[in-house]
């Protein structure tokens, strides 16, 4: 390839590496706001979201219906925070993994139909913070300084 | 020792990191596969449809929007000028959002900007990160890009 081009190119992407944290920082907003309402929904009505669970076959259904519920409403907080970001991010990526499976995998793709198109892209966004951490506006940066 | 499994601890999630951004540029090129097509199948309409939103130029933005996104359907699905083609694609989001689903709300049941803030944020992530390891790009950029 033509050498001016490749080193514009390069030129390119080391200016486009600094909006990493920013395009980190977006992700865990948009994840917070995602799973503020479904956890304020399961904890609104925690026996009636465990009486769900066990309809869906889920094992152990109310202790998991109480974990998910525990983990999608710190979730809300500890994403908008950047705080243990990777330490949330693994059991989210399960939840929605379960949720998938369970719910939305009978339904095809589009979101349209209640299928698995956004949970898939949630736990696509979770796995990107799960690899790359929260990025420099989190607590975690602060806390923990780079490698977090 | 500790620096050896240290060092192929780190190898082994680079990888995971490179199959993610695999995975999300697939994912965001199948996204934009069908209305990319639905365009090209008839540009005409399209392009009154933009005018009556009261897009300026409709005509051109018609044909700029549905090139962008056909090109970008093959470019992510290649991970090549992975980081350049993201940006123009996040210009239509931002520009579907306003003109189409703001009013709607939030939530994608409703046509909301939901769907279309996640393609914007899956964009920006390619932007910044570029195409991982498993792309054209890596190649092509003698593994820096």
């Amino acid at each position: 390839m033509n050498f001016r081009f490749k080193e514009a190119y390069l030129e390119f992407s080391v200016l486009m590496n600094h909006f990493q944290s920013f395009a980190l920082l977006f992700a865990r907003l948009v994840l917070a706001y995602g799973f503020y309402e479904p956890a304020l929904t399961k904890w609104s009505n925690l026996s009636s979201t465990m009486a769900w669970f066990t309809e869906l076959g889920i094992p152990f259904a109310s202790f998991v219906a109480f974990l998910t519920a525990s983990f999608e409403i710190l979730a809300v907080v500890f994403l908008f925070l950047g705080l243990l970001t990777r330490w949330i991010s693994l059991p989210l990526m399960v939840i929605m993994i379960g949720a998938i499976v369970t719910v939305h995998i009978g339904n095809g793709f589009s979101s349209a139909n209640n299928g698995f198109e956004i949970p898939l892209y949630y736990l696509l966004f979770l796995s990107f913070l799960e690899l790359r951490g929260a990025g420099k506006f989190s607590l975690d940066f602060l806390f923990f300084g780079k490698g977090r | 020792m500790l620096e050896k499994i240290y060092g192929l601890s780190k190898n082994i999630l680079d990888n995971f990191q490179s199959l993610s951004l695999l995975l999300a540029r697939l994912a965001v090129a199948y996204g934009f596969y069908e209305p990319a097509m639905n365009k090209w199948s008839d540009i005409n309409s399209v392009a009154e449809w933009f005018g009556s939103m009261g897009i300026p130029l409709p005509t051109l933005n018609a044909y700029m929007a549905a090139t962008t996104e056909i090109v970008g359907v093959v470019l992510l699905t290649l991970g090549l000028f992975t980081r350049l083609i993201s940006l123009p694609l996040m210009v239509i989001m931002v520009v579907a959002i306003t003109t189409v689903h703001l009013a709607h709300g939030f939530s994608a049941g409703d046509n909301g900007f939901e769907i279309p803030l996640y393609y914007m944020l899956f964009l920006f992530i390619f932007a910044s990160h570029g195409a991982g390891k498993f792309s054209v790009d890596y190649f092509l950029f003698d593994k820096k890009s």
